[in-house]
């Protein structure tokens, strides 16, 4: 499961991937593809409410 | 008129009195021309760029010259052009990286869970098999005299499966080579059984967007020697066969290799066994891997080990000490953490302390806690800023703790 990283202006600054991969917005990171490509399906991450 | 009884020597000819005619042509022999007497403009003329060699027949002759770029090179017994990659001798570019898997960042074992069907293993190179744990995959020194120190062992850990090994070549490294021909060699050898009797290797075109590879490439295995149906985009640009390896080592050659296939933006090198009926521990054995521009294949180009570990650390980095952030406030810390090596993206990053996920140790009383990160600056192929400022962090300022982050930014 894929969950939102937001800094203190609530601003998406990261992806965190079942609770333990940390995955930059960089579109050259494969595992970032792989997340847009799970967008795409119509799929949605949590939001990090921490 | 006949002169009887008498010598005609050199007194009785006039200077410049013999004629040509008057000497037998095949009276010319060595023996009547002086050592270094025989001027260039005495020999025929070659064509341009011609030289004289021993052919075959072991007879002088003209050799013409070679075509645009090409060198003199010899197979021990003859000399011939041939394209300038195949005469270099040490000079050419390798666009594999860790091709005689020196470099070991994740570790040397990869056994169950660790060498499932697409992971990773020893730098670079990922394990393909049509299942998962069916092969454990470890960095070997078992390698033969004049070869690199270790090579990666495949040892078959579910039976009657095929399995193989992957590298995807970043498109900056590889771009010279689509549009012409590249040739690939690697050393190998196989033990155990004897079942494990069909290594292939093949050279795989990459057709869909660049740098964004489906590491994947198998679309069904298939029977035993027939050769995997790949996925769409991915093309062999050989016909991969038999390579007979046996249980030497030996230098296994795939030459003129032409990388045609419309749109590549990547190059993958794919080597496997395609048996269908193994034994447990039976094994292949492969090192020194190499793929290079030109009809033939040369030397294999051995990297000091640190320029080895430098090109693996573009695509992932595992740093063999911990990393220190420090508390700025009773609810956040901060790490901020600067790459050896320019990485190829922004990487994916994993923190673990003692094995555990997550986990951060305090320097100053020894205490550990598990937290998750939530914060990304700086986030670039060069840096990374990791701020935690999360509800149920318990740390207080100027607080030291550390942990072991690996980043990744493969292929």
């Amino acid at each position: 499961m894929y969950k939102l990283l937001k800094d203190e202006n609530n601003e998406t600054t990261g992806i965190l991937k079942d609770e333990y991969l940390y995955i930059p917005m960089d579109e050259g990171n494969m595992d970032y593809q792989d997340y847009l490509a799970w967008l795409e399906e119509g799929n949605l991450p949590e939001e990090n409410n921490e | 008129m006949p002169i009887q009884g008498q010598t005609i020597d050199t007194e009785n000819i006039a200077d410049d009195a013999v004629t040509t005619a008057k000497i037998k042509d095949i009276n010319v022999t060595t023996a009547k021309v002086a050592d270094d007497n025989i001027t260039a403009a005495k020999m025929f003329d070659l064509g341009r760029g011609s030289i004289l060699y021993g052919n075959a027949s072991a007879v002088t002759t003209e050799l013409t010259k070679g075509g645009a770029s090409e060198v003199l090179t010899s197979d021990g017994t003859d000399i011939a052009w041939t394209a300038a990659a195949g005469g270099g001798g040490n000079t050419v570019y390798n666009a594999i990286i860790n091709g005689d898997m020196t470099i070991a960042q994740r570790g040397t074992a990869f056994r169950a869970g660790d060498n499932d069907d697409d992971s990773y293993t020893l730098d670079r190179w990922y394990v393909l098999s049509d299942g998962n744990d069916i092969v454990d995959v470890t960095q070997t020194s078992d390698t033969a005299v004049g070869d690199s120190k270790y090579a990666i062992q495949l040892d078959v850990e579910t039976i009657d499966k095929k399995f193989g090994i992957v590298q995807i070549i970043e498109n900056v490294n590889c771009h010279e080579m689509i549009g012409d021909n590249v040739s690939l060699s690697f050393r190998a050898k196989v033990a155990g059984s004897g079942k494990l009797d069909n290594v292939k290797a093949g050279v795989v075109a990459w057709s869909g967007s660049s740098d964004s590879v489906t590491s994947d490439i198998i679309s069904a295995w298939g029977a035993e020697d027939t050769n995997p149906t790949l996925i769409a985009n991915a093309t062999f640009e050989n016909t991969p066969a038999n390579l007979n390896v046996t249980t030497s080592y030996a230098t296994y050659k795939i030459e003129n290799i032409s990388i045609d296939t419309a749109s590549t933006n990547n190059i993958l090198v794919f080597i496997w066994s395609d048996v269908v009926d193994t034994d447990l521990t039976d094994s292949v054995y492969i090192t020194d891997v190499q793929l290079e521009k030109g009809t033939a294949t040369t030397t294999f180009v051995r990297e000091l080990e640190s320029k080895n570990l430098s090109n693996c650390q573009r695509y992932y980095f595992a740093p063999s000490g911990n990393a220190v952030g420090i508390a700025y406030s009773t609810k956040g810390m901060v790490f901020n953490i600067s790459f050896p090596m320019v990485m190829r993206s922004s990487p994916s990053a994993t923190i673990e302390y003692g094995g555990t996920a997550n986990k951060l140790y305090r320097i100053q009383t020894g205490a550990t806690q598990i937290i998750t990160l939530n914060y990304f600056g700086n986030a670039s192929g060069t840096t990374h800023l990791y701020d935690l400022s999360i509800g149920d962090w318990t740390g207080g300022t100027g607080e030291a703790w550390n942990t072991q982050f690996a980043y990744n930014s493969e292929l």
